[in-house]
């Protein structure tokens, strides 16, 4: 039986796939890695914002892939694939934390004030005036491209509640993210 | 640019320039040999005593 031969830096991602999986070769295992390991942490630190858990969870999710890469069945795109196995173990992560409940309550929501820093725009200032799960959810759907129904089986929310909150949150943050109305001051929302 | 697109734009923004720590690569592949080694013991550990007692 002839050995096979090496892919090249430039092998799709399925090539590498089915290389590791005759061969299970480290090397190969971590070109797959060098491919997505910034996609994999940043996912990781979007959804958890903190980097000691997003150091944890790509460790773990990355172990994962090793061990269960034959589960991979060439459907979809390895990208789609393996955002899923991120994404659910980021979600199962911050729902297992005791300050973090996906919860149907929409009344609960928060709005978003100003940053205070002559307006300039700081993101990061800006999202963490939202509740870990509403800007989960933000990133669930604006960044990853989940569709609602996607959305309310991962995290066990009614697809009426998602849709409230992330709308309510959007249109909170939009206030401040467009040019012209950027310098506006923050408006208390009337309950 | 329609609101979806702002948004995503906006989130996306964040983290932008926030890599892996090279050590992250180094425990991640340290930690699967440890996990082939046990797995192996195990196998090993399985066959011994599947033999010791003649099944």
């Amino acid at each position: 039986m002839t050995k096979p031969s090496p892919p090249r830096d430039d092998a799709t991602d399925e090539e590498l796939i089915l290389f590791f999986l005759r061969t299970r070769s480290n090397r190969i295992f971590e070109l797959i890695y060098d491919r997505y390991s910034f996609s994999v942490y940043r996912k990781c630190l979007l959804l958890t914002e903190n980097e000691h858990d997003a150091q944890d969870l790509a460790q773990d999710i990355w172990i994962k892939v090793y061990f269960f890469l034959d589960r991979f069945k060439f459907e979809a795109r390895f990208s789609t694939w393996l955002k899923r196995i991120v994404v659910n173990r980021c979600i199962n992560h911050l729902k297992a934390k005791q300050h973090f409940k996906f919860s149907n309550d929409v009344e609960k929501d928060e709005h978003v004030a100003a940053p205070k820093i002559n307006n300039h725009l700081d993101v990061t200032k800006l999202l963490s005036q939202l509740s870990r799960e509403t800007r989960a959810l933000l990133i669930l759907k604006f960044v990853e491209g989940y569709a609602y129904e996607e959305i309310s089986e991962m995290t066990g929310l009614g697809i009426s509640a998602i849709k409230m909150r992330i709308n309510r949150a959007k249109k909170e943050l939009l206030k401040y993210t467009s040019p012209v109305n950027s310098s506006r001051s923050p408006r208390r929302e009337q309950r | 640019m329609n609101e979806d697109e702002a948004m995503k734009r906006f989130l996306e923004s964040q983290y932008t320039d926030v890599y892996p720590p090279q050590r992250l690569k180094v425990a991640i592949m340290q930690t699967i040999e440890v996990i082939k080694t046990l797995k192996e013991l195990c196998l090993l550990y399985t066959k011994a005593s599947l033999s010791t007692f003649g099944t």
